[in-house]
C-alpha cells in the first residue's frame, strides 16, 4: 500500500460512555478496505503525544472525572473532534440524569460528525478535514 | 485520492451511499408539503421543526439530531418526507448542521406576510365552492391576521359615524 | 517479593470499554482482583418511563451497538405476550435471519479482540476483514450497519428480496471456508497451546456456583440453550446442534464460537430456503388494544441469556421495563479465575469471557462528602 504523505498524525480515543456503535466504526479505519494508514494517521494510547483527540459518547459522570484532566491540557494544543450524535447533541439521550454533556459545554469543538452511528467513511473524511487544519496552524506559524 | 477528499464542501455538497435501500437524512418536498406539524410532534429526538423566519415558512432538519429512523416517513399524511441516501454532514460550527427547505406559501395582499401553505389554501378554495361561496369575497385567505383587524375597524368606524 | 499494584484503567488498549480493575501482583503472579464499574450508566430504565411503547424501541437499540437486534426483539416479545399478539410465520423467519446475523459480527469481534490481546496481530486483521461480509449483509438488508431498526410491535418493518438473499448465501459460503481453515490453525499450532491451554480454567462445580451463562457455560460441560429449550420464533422448525466442551480453559472458550459461527450459517441456509420458496406477504399483525397486563421475554443473545420485564396499564406509556443482561451474571467469576495466573495473560482472559459493559451498567454508587466525615469522626 502506497503512503499519500510523509508526515505522521496521531490520534487519541477517549470514551465518554456511548453505546460502543461509533467507537467500533472508528477502531476498523485500520483494515485495508478504509485504510487510514495511507494519509499517515495512527492510534496512539499516550495523550500527551497526540495531535487530535477524538471523543464519543454522552459525557457520563464518572467518564468526565476521568477524562478532565487531558481535557484541560489540551486546549491549544490538540483538535477536538466530537463523533456521533450523542457527542454532538447528546442525541436520543438527551433528558438523561446522569449526562453531563454534550461536548461542547464542557471544552469547544473543532469538528462535528453527525449520524446514528455515522458511516466509517464520513469520519475519515472529518479526520482528513482536522489533517489540513494542523497544516494551516504550522505554515502559518 | 485522499486530496479529492480535502476539499472544502458547501451547505448542499453531501457525500451519498451507493446502497438502494439506505436509511440517510430526510428529504421534503416543497409542492407537497403542508406544514401540518405531524411529522415534528412524532419525532423521538425533537430534530424537525416548523419555523416562521422574517419573510418565509420554512422546513428544518437538525442534523445533529436525527436518527434515520424513518417514523416521519410512516407519518406523513401526504406523503411528502422520505429518507434520501445522504450520509451525514462534517461541519467546524454547530449552527451549519441544519438542512431547510423553503415552503411554497400564499401571502398577504396587504403586508406580504406568509398566511398558509398553497395547498391548504387550495383545499379550502374547493371546499367553499362545492357550497356555493362566492370565493374572490372571502378575505380570511387573501389578508393575514393583523391586517384583517385594521380593515375591519375602518369598516366599522365609517357605519358608526 | 516486592508487591505492586497494576491498574487496567478505564482507556487500555484491546479492552474496547469502559471499566477498571486493580490486580495486586505478587512475583509477576496475581494475588488479589477488584474491580469499579459505572462508567456507562445513562438511566436507561427512567428514561423508558417518559415514552411511548413505541418509541422505546428505538430506546432500547441504543443500550448496546453489538447487540441491538437481541434487546429490540426481547421487548417486543415481552409486549406480545402481554397482549396476546400473533406474528406471522414470515416475520418470524426475517427476525431468526437477523439474529444468527447478528451472531456472527459479535463473535467475530470478541475472537478478534482475544488475539489483539494475546498478540497474534495477523490473525486479528484477517477475522477483521472477514467480518465485513456480515456488515454488508446489513448495508443491503437493512439500511444500516448498526442499529437496524427492523422489529416493531407484532412483526417487522422490512421485506427481503430475492436478489440479496442469494448474493449473501454466495457470500458465506467462503466465510465457512475461512473459518474451517482457521479452527484447524489454532487447534494444531504450537503457539497457542502456551497462552491457551489450561489458562483460567472454570470447572463444571464452579460454573454451577456462580451460575454463569451462555456460550462460558456451554465451554464447561453444561449444555444449555435457550434456542432448545424454550424456543421461539421459528426455532422449532430449524434443525441445529448445541455445542459443548469439557476443559473450560481459555482455548475451549475461543473454539466455541468459532464452532457457533458454522451452526448459524446452517441456520440461515434454511431461513432462506423458506423465504424464497413460500409465497406469504403477511408482515405484521393488525391493530390491537392496550389493556393493563404484563409479559416477559427471553431470547439467546451472542453473550447469553437475555430477560426482560414490562408492565403496563391502560395508557400507552409502561409503568416498568426492566432488564437483566448476560454480562451482568457473567462478571462476578473474574474474581476467581484471574487469581493465580500470570500478569500478561490477565487481559486474554478478561476478553474470553466476553464482557459487554454498555449492557452491564444498572446503577451507579457515589460517594458523597457528608458520609465520608460521618465515618471519620465515629
Amino acid at each position: 500500500m502506497q503512503k499519500v504523505t510523509n508526515e505522521n498524525f496521531l490520534i487519541y480515543h477517549a470514551f465518554g460512555g456511548s453505546c460502543n456503535g461509533c467507537d467500533i466504526e472508528v477502531k476498523i479505519l485500520e483494515i485495508p478496505k478504509f485504510s487510514m494508514k495511507k494519509y499517515g494517521l495512527k492510534f496512539t494510547y499516550d495523550p500527551e503525544k497526540a495531535n487530535i483527540i477524538l471523543i464519543t459518547g454522552i459525557l457520563t459522570y464518572k467518564c468526565l472525572n476521568y477524562i478532565s484532566e487531558i481535557l484541560k491540557r489540551a486546549l491549544n494544543k490538540q483538535i477536538i473532534i466530537a463523533v456521533g450524535d450523542c457527542a454532538v447533541t447528546g442525541g436520543i439521550f438527551f433528558n438523561s440524569y446522569t449526562m453531563k454533556g454534550p461536548v461542547d459545554r464542557v471544552i469547544p469543538v473543532d469538528i462535528y460528525v453527525s449520524g446514528c452511528p455515522p458511516n466509517p467513511k464520513l469520519i475519515l473524511h472529518g479526520l482528513l478535514k482536522a489533517v489540513t487544519k494542523i497544516r494551516e496552524k504550522k505554515n502559518g506559524v | 485520492m485522499g486530496y479529492e477528499l480535502m476539499e472544502e464542501k458547501s451547505k448542499d455538497h453531501f457525500i451519498v451511499s451507493e446502497i438502494e435501500n439506505f436509511r440517510g437524512l430526510p428529504e421534503v418536498d416543497a409542492d407537497k408539503c403542508t406544514a401540518c406539524g405531524i411529522c415534528s410532534i412524532h419525532c423521538p429526538t425533537k430534530a424537525i421543526e416548523i419555523a416562521m423566519t422574517v419573510k418565509d415558512l420554512v422546513h428544518r432538519i437538525y442534523s445533529g439530531k436525527c436518527i434515520a429512523c424513518g417514523k416521519c416517513q410512516e407519518v406523513c399524511p401526504e406523503e411528502a418526507i422520505h429518507l434520501s441516501r445522504k450520509m451525514g454532514q462534517v461541519e467546524g460550527l454547530r449552527s451549519m448542521l441544519v438542512v431547510e427547505k423553503i415552503i411554497n406559501v400564499v401571502r398577504c395582499k396587504v403586508c406580504g406576510k406568509p398566511i398558509a401553505s398553497k395547498l391548504q389554501v387550495e383545499k379550502i378554495k374547493e371546499n367553499l365552492k362545492k357550497s356555493d361561496h362566492d370565493v374572490e369575497d372571502v378575505s380570511s385567505i387573501s389578508v393575514c391576521r393583523e391586517c384583517r383587524i385594521l380593515l375591519t375597524k375602518r369598516t366599522s368606524d365609517k357605519i358608526i359615524r | 517479593m516486592t508487591r505492586e499494584k497494576v491498574v487496567i484503567g478505564p482507556i487500555y488498549p484491546a479492552l474496547e470499554e469502559p471499566i477498571q480493575f486493580n490486580l495486586m501482583v505478587e512475583n509477576e503472579k496475581i494475588i488479589n482482583v477488584n474491580f469499579e464499574i459505572g462508567f456507562h450508566h445513562r438511566g436507561v430504565e427512567k428514561l423508558a418511563l417518559k415514552r411511548n411503547i413505541w418509541e422505546n424501541i428505538l430506546l432500547m437499540e441504543r443500550i448496546c451497538g453489538i447487540c441491538s437486534h437481541a434487546h429490540t426483539l426481547c421487548y417486543c416479545q415481552a409486549i406480545e405476550k402481554a397482549l396476546n399478539i400473533q406474528v406471522p410465520p414470515k416475520a418470524k423467519h426475517i427476525r431468526v435471519i437477523i439474529s444468527e446475523l447478528e451472531r456472527i459480527h459479535s463473535h467475530m469481534l470478541i475472537l478478534g479482540a482475544i488475539m489483539h490481546s494475546l498478540n497474534f496481530h495477523s490473525l486479528f486483521n484477517d477475522i477483521m476483514i472477514n467480518r465485513e461480509v456480515a456488515m454488508e449483509a446489513f448495508d443491503l438488508l437493512c439500511g444500516n450497519r448498526v442499529h437496524y431498526g427492523i422489529n416493531t410491535i407484532g412483526g417487522v418493518r422490512r421485506d427481503f428480496p430475492e436478489k440479496p438473499l442469494k448474493r449473501i448465501l454466495e457470500n458465506l459460503e467462503e466465510l465457512e471456508t475461512f473459518i474451517k481453515a482457521t479452527i484447524d490453525n489454532v487447534e494444531n499450532r504450537r503457539e497457542f497451546q502456551d497462552k491457551m491451554e489450561n489458562v483460567g480454567v472454570i470447572t463444571k462445580s464452579l460454573a454451577k456456583k456462580l451460575d454463569v451463562i451462555g456460550p462460558v457455560a456451554r465451554a464447561s460441560g453444561i449444555p444449555f440453550d435457550i434456542r432448545k429449550h424454550h424456543p421461539y420464533e421459528s426455532y422449532e422448525n430449524i434443525g441445529f446442534e448445541i455445542i459443548t466442551k469439557s476443559e473450560g480453559d481459555v482455548k475451549a472458550r475461543t473454539l466455541i464460537r468459532f464452532e457457533e459461527i458454522l451452526q448459524s450459517i446452517r441456520i440461515i441456509d434454511q431461513a432462506v430456503d423458506y423465504l424464497l420458496n413460500e409465497k406469504d406477504s403477511l408482515l405484521c399483525s393488525e391493530s390491537f388494544e392496550i389493556v393493563s397486563s404484563e409479559g416477559v421475554g427471553r431470547v439467546e443473545a451472542p453473550r447469553g441469556e437475555l430477560f426482560y420485564y414490562v408492565s403496563l396499564n391502560d395508557f400507552s406509556i409502561p409503568e416498568r421495563v426492566k432488564m437483566r443482561t448476560p454480562t451482568f451474571a457473567n462478571i462476578p467469576v473474574l474474581s476467581e479465575i484471574l487469581i493465580g495466573e500470570k500478569i500478561e495473560l490477565a487481559l486474554g482472559i478478561i476478553n474470553s469471557i466476553d464482557p459487554c459493559i454498555a449492557c452491564l451498567d444498572r446503577s451507579l454508587i457515589i460517594e458523597s462528602r457528608r458520609e465520608k466525615n460521618a465515618k471519620s469522626n465515629q
